[in-house]
């Protein structure tokens, strides 16, 4: 046996407890990673604990997450979605399924503007939902469009998961948001046009807006002043992040005062809102970097143990083609995927994949894209996919949690196609990074 | 007992409160830099530097916070389908490991923090904040879910003896 066989069994022994038993991520990964550096290192191992606490706590492009939290948080309570929603569904409206596709089309903005899944979720649940229900629509045709178009929030910038890939991995955060946004485009054609054949087969799915409740083309053009700030906000962080103007993290400022302006422009804006956004906020970045600490003593053990060398040497003396191994980590996401959260699947296998994938030459851009393709279909998949919990959470009665997993069911299938697109033809991926930033 | 543990439960909860001002703060800073720096040319050199050290401290600070309110991500797969009761004994033994970590961030935490105050140590930089408040916010973070934990622990532990909640 050598040497490194039994810190890592402690330490993959110890995520499987919390796993279990349930202590916290943030704990299970600092305690594992600290005892079996204990016994392979004595005490002195225990100040890696405060030291790769420091660490995290002074990533300037850390700062951009709790802001872009705090965007969306804004966002949610702010009524841009309410405008967005109505106008887009008239315009929509007439089509069988139309109003599941207006919703799939505003979770697209929606994810254009905030950085993570939830605002998608919580807004287009609270205003998109009980309308689809009440027009008659098939509950599952009525769900599926919200969670898949939600978790388009990862994927189209700015991300929140995008910051903590190009933290760890080193990669440049901008090359990172211009890769997500053509593989997420690509995901809404696809879930568009999945409500627009299933619901042109069988309208009862999905019926059209009746004749008497179609706005005139007049209305439609006046309803859709709704969409003006939404552009304004994306243009203009998206737009001074791919033009250098910004760096993400101030663009992240930058768009969450915006926000508070449209709140105010919708006389949504109070302090009681504010305070709530704000507290929420403060809540989940504490809750993610937590897991950052934790994860950051989990690697730093990691890597002392040698185990990751070793892997590399035997993942690249198997022999077999590279994209076969892209492959197969693809599938220890899929895995992962449904029982922890996504922080913690980064930091416990890049320490291992990141070598693995510069000895083969891979672009860590698209290497970060296909994760993030791959996160949406955690995020929706059971036993663990935060999303659909949230999604139960404020789904009318009448919507079980059996109703929402199969409405799901399709919109993976739509996001397992997108990864292996994005597998196999890594320019979907790489152009636009390529085109904005010129090449590496 | 049950008065102590309301104050505990108060100084938490004023703290997230309090933590989440600073959210307002790190906006106004960033934008002030885009917006001297863009139009003005006159970038600032404290900016960036303060926004960090803020966003460390309110970061490391929110740990009991989450505590109080349940919301570190745990994966409760197998533990949901447990009791209430069995859960609060299981916690009584996970939680321990909850205590491991925060005393480590306490004990080696005031050496790291005393060490900086007593180097006068900052960012090798124009602008020049001393980096000792950020790094004592360690050990008292590590102190502040040491002292939540110990409350939410006796409670699992009424929990888990009586099967009713301790008020």
């Amino acid at each position: 046996m050598e040497f490194w066989v039994i810190p890592l069994s402690i330490l993959f022994g110890g995520l499987f407890i919390g796993l279990v038993l349930a202590l916290p991520m943030a704990f299970t990964l600092s305690c594992s990673a600290l005892i079996a550096g204990f016994l392979f290192r004595g005490p002195g191992i225990f100040e890696v604990a405060v030291r790769n606490t420091w660490g995290p706590m002074l990533y300037l492009i850390l700062v951009a997450m709790p802001l872009f939290i705090f965007l969306a948080a804004v966002l949610e309570r702010s009524g841009i979605a309410e405008d967005m929603y109505s106008a887009v569904h008239q315009w929509m409206g007439p089509l069988n399924g139309g109003l599941a596709m207006a919703t799939v089309l505003v979770c697209t903005v929606i994810a254009a503007m905030s950085g993570v899944s939830t605002a998608g979720v919580v807004t287009m649940g609270l205003v998109a939902l009980p309308i689809m229900l009440r027009k008659g629509y098939n509950k599952t045709i009525a769900i599926g469009p919200i969670l898949a178009g939600g978790v388009l929030g990862i994927l189209i910038p700015p991300s929140v998961s995008f910051i903590i890939y190009g933290m760890l991995t080193k990669t440049s955060i901008g090359r990172l948001f211009a890769g997500g946004i053509i593989p997420g485009l690509i995901l809404t054609t696809f879930y568009v046009s999945y409500i627009g054949i299933r619901c042109w087969r069988k309208p009862a799915d999905g019926p059209a807006l009746p004749k008497e409740e179609r706005g005139s083309l007049r209305q439609k053009v006046f309803l859709s002043r709704g969409l003006i700030l939404p552009a304004l906000l994306i243009f203009g962080m998206l737009g001074s992040i791919f033009a250098g103007i910004a760096s993400p993290t101030e663009a992240a400022a930058v768009g969450a005062a915006g926000a508070v302006v449209c709140a105010a422009i919708h006389r949504r804006l109070n302090w009681q809102m504010l305070k709530d956004a704000a507290l929420r906020t403060v809540m989940i970045n504490g809750m993610i970097m937590w897991i950052i600490f934790g994860a950051f003593i989990f690697a730093s053990v990691f890597i002392q143990t040698g185990g990751p060398t070793v892997v590399k040497e035997f993942v690249l003396g198997l022999g077999v083609t590279p994209i076969f191994i892209i492959l197969l980590m693809q599938v220890t996401y899929m895995i992962l995927g449904c029982l922890v959260d996504e922080t913690t699947i980064l930091f416990v296998t890049i320490p291992v994949y990141m070598p693995i994938l510069v000895a083969l030459g891979f672009d860590p851009v698209w290497f970060g894209v296909l994760f993030i393709v791959n996160m949406q279909m955690a995020y929706l998949t059971p036993p663990f996919g935060f999303t659909l919990f949230y999604m139960r959470g404020i789904a009318p009665p009448g919507v079980t949690l059996m109703d929402i997993y199969r409405s799901v069911i399709p919109f993976v299938g739509l996001q397992f196609v997108g990864l292996m697109l994005v597998l196999f033809i890594p320019q979907l991926a790489l152009w636009l990074p390529n085109v904005v930033f010129g090449l590496k | 007992m049950r008065r102590t543990f309301a104050v505990i439960d108060k100084i938490t909860e004023w703290s997230g409160i309090g933590i989440s001002y600073f959210i307002y703060i790190i906006v106004i800073m960033l934008i002030y830099e885009v917006t001297m720096r863009y139009f003005f040319n006159l970038p600032t050199n404290w900016a960036h530097e303060t926004s960090k050290l803020m966003f460390g401290a309110i970061s490391v600070l929110m740990g009991a916070y989450c505590l109080l309110h349940n919301q570190h991500i745990r994966i409760d797969i197998v533990y949901g389908r447990f009791s209430p009761r069995k859960r609060a004994a299981i916690d009584l033994f996970t939680m321990l490991l909850i205590f491991f970590f925060a005393s480590l961030l306490v004990i080696h935490g005031m050496p790291f923090a005393i060490k900086s105050f007593v180097l006068k140590e900052t960012p090798i930089m124009a602008f020049k904040p001393p980096y000792w408040p950020v790094k004592a916010c360690i050990p008292l973070a590590g102190l502040m879910v040491l002292v939540q934990g110990l409350a939410q622990w006796i409670r699992a532990l009424h929990l888990a003896i009586t099967g009713k909640e301790l008020a």
